[in-house]
């Protein structure tokens, strides 16, 4: 479930702004227990962009090597916003199960 | 020994233990993988001081240990099946020469068009040796010692005064042509056993649905060695075959 999610926050990332893998990965690995090492990401980022859901480009860097950017796709805002509607129904059932619990 | 190299060394054990960690994977997935996490650190050391080795350490630690990657990446892995064509393929590239040649074309073409196999193994597969075990067979024909023998009959002379040269296998010693014999028929054997040996490298069935499959002795670094080192007296002895033919 946790792997399926981080995908959907690449996403969400991307939503605002086309970002490099290295940055994407720090964002991610800073949120509190979203990914436990940084290098699990990629396989991540290959499978979205092999799914059509983000797309890669090349760009110079004034800091180091040049990096591989990721944009979003049209496919992927679709699945994103298909996610978020998901995702707050999910979140909302088990937030009202957990608390009869108490 | 300077900081900078400290540095170089630490990221090279690190990609090295990731590139064994990744051998059972589909080799045009890790490849790939391999280069962006070399990307990722390349990216990582541009904030480092240099010869800063707990920065660097840091940094390396927090893309994760080379076995916890191999293991994400074979979850996240569509499961790898081997298709007929590339089961078919090292018996082809062995065999297929005696179906008029024709068999081992078929088998060329299924080693250069399938993703299980890196360009090595490609290389190999071709050229050692064209036409498989049926072009050794055309090699034995060929080679076989020739005496070319030239002369003339003097006047007086009741028998000709000849001159013979020697071509062939039979001018190496006996016991060097016992072993060139070996080498050059065992080398494409060989070959197809690797191809083989590739294919059976973590590919999906019926019991092992995902294609994990845990290599139980991963190829030494001696035993690569002495690969190479067979190949490259195989195409030796065989250049030395096709000189002494002229």
């Amino acid at each position: 479930m946790r792997r399926g999610a981080i995908e959907y926050c690449v996403l969400a990332l991307l939503q605002s702004e086309d970002r490099y893998g290295f940055e994407i990965t720090r964002q991610l690995s800073d949120a509190d227990g979203l990914v436990t090492s940084e290098g699990t990401v990629y396989p991540l980022l290959t499978r979205l962009r092999n799914d059509g859901m983000v797309d890669t480009y090349w760009q110079e860097s004034t800091e180091g090597p040049p990096r591989r950017y990721y944009r979003i796709t049209t496919n992927g805002q679709r699945a994103l916003k298909s996610f978020i509607d998901q995702w707050a129904r999910f979140r909302d059932s088990v937030d009202d199960i957990l608390s009869r619990g108490k | 020994m300077s900081e900078h190299t400290v540095s170089d060394r630490i990221i090279e054990e690190y990609l090295g233990d990731l590139r064994d960690a990744l051998r059972t994977i589909n080799p045009s997935s890790s490849k790939e993988f391999i280069a962006e996490i070399e990307q990722h650190i390349s990216e990582g050391r541009t904030s480092l001081e240099p010869g800063d080795e707990v920065g660097l350490r840091n940094l390396l630690e927090r893309i994760g240990s080379p076995t916890a990657l191999a293991n994400e990446l074979r979850e996240t892995e569509p499961a790898r099946t081997v298709s007929a064509m590339d089961r078919a393929t090292p018996w082809l590239i062995m065999f297929g020469g005696f179906a008029f040649g024709f068999g081992w074309l078929v088998g060329l073409y299924g080693l250069w068009s399938s993703k299980t196999w890196r360009i090595w193994d490609k290389l190999l597969g071709t050229f050692i040796w064209p036409g498989g075990l049926l072009g050794i067979f055309y090699l034995f024909l060929a080679i076989p010692s020739s005496t070319a023998c030239s002369g003339f009959q003097g006047a007086g002379q009741t028998a000709p005064t000849l001159t013979c040269v020697h071509h062939g296998i039979a001018t190496l010693p006996h016991a060097l042509q016992l072993l060139a014999g070996f080498v050059i028929v065992a080398a494409p054997i060989f070959t197809s056993f690797r191809l083989g040996s590739v294919l059976s490298r973590g590919y999906a069935d019926a019991s092992n649905p995902r294609g994990i499959r845990v290599v139980k002795s991963r190829q030494s670094r001696t035993s690569k060695r002495v690969t190479w080192i067979f190949y490259c007296l195989a195409l030796l002895i065989f250049f030395i075959f096709v000189l002494t033919l002229h």
